[in-house]
């Protein structure tokens, strides 16, 4: 893993720690030597962080459980 | 006297075992435990809440019918939130025509060495400003529609609703490769769309 674009494939794989210890020592050592990858690094990291906050926080409303479980009770007969 | 059984120590798999012997109990603490993620998944893709509400009834109707079908090679989880996921793509494809965007200009350009040829701008502090933070959420929610659905789906489950890679794997019936590199590809776009985001808002 020594070109740039083996280092940006392995983008994903080196987040979700799926690497082996020697290939991510390489990864990183590549990271700290190349400006442009690192800067690639840091805004494909940064953009699933603020892709998760802009997404996650989505709740589901009460009403809408609400109203699944009463149809449920009323079309199986549940007791509660 | 026989003690009350603790719910929450019996698993899954012993509630289904009950519910396919025609326990309705055993059935709503399966739906009670397991209702809010499933909504939750659905919701975010099919987005509007009536569209969730019709989903899960029908999920939920299909889980009671087909629990005799269940065979438990695969968890209960998975195998619900399968069902789940299917029925709320086919919602979504009923009501929105999926128009992919190419994929193809997501990486930098690289020499003929696969050494990155251009330069590539760092626009994490930036992101940091709060009113550019308020017009990325925009620019996250267009990019992630835009995504074509195999990479959207696998994105959704993946990083937004905090399933583990084999875990989307198992819910979408796909190899733990295939779902590893469609989240790449949908994380590389994301990426994509956010820079040009930041270097317009940059340029302005």
């Amino acid at each position: 893993m020594h070109s740039c674009q083996q280092v940006i494939d392995a983008l994903g794989e080196y987040l979700d720690g799926d690497l082996s210890p020697a290939d991510a020592q390489v990864f990183e050592m590549h990271m700290r030597d190349c400006p442009p990858c690192n800067a690639f690094f840091k805004t494909y990291q940064k953009s699933g962080d603020m892709a998760r906050e802009a997404l996650c926080e989505r709740e589901v409303p009460q009403e809408l459980q609400d109203r699944v479980h009463d149809f449920l009770k009323d079309r199986l007969g549940l007791n509660k | 006297m026989k003690e009350r059984e603790d719910r929450a120590q019996i698993e899954d798999v012993e509630l289904v075992r009950r519910a396919r012997s025609g326990d309705l109990d055993a059935f709503e603490w399966l739906l009670g435990r397991h209702q809010q993620r499933v909504l939750r998944v659905v919701l975010s893709i099919v987005k509007e809440p009536m569209d969730a509400e019709e989903v899960a009834q029908e999920v939920f109707l299909t889980v009671f019918e087909k629990i005799d079908k269940f065979r438990g090679d695969a968890s209960f989880t998975t195998w619900l939130h399968r069902v789940a996921v299917n029925a709320a793509l086919m919602q979504r494809r009923k009501k929105k025509a999926d128009r992919s965007v190419s994929l193809d200009e997501v990486m930098p350009a690289f020499d003929d060495k696969g050494m990155i040829a251009a330069n590539v701008g760092d626009w994490t502090e930036r992101a940091e400003d709060p009113v550019l933070q308020q017009e990325a959420r925009a620019v996250i929610e267009a990019a992630v529609d835009k995504l074509e659905e195999i990479y959207r789906t696998v994105f959704t489950l993946r990083d937004i609703q905090g399933f583990s890679t084999e875990e989307t794997a198992g819910i979408l019936d796909l190899s733990v490769a295939a779902v590893k590199t469609r989240l790449h590809r949908a994380r590389l776009f994301l990426r994509s769309e956010l820079s040009d985001y930041f270097e317009k808002r940059a340029e302005a």
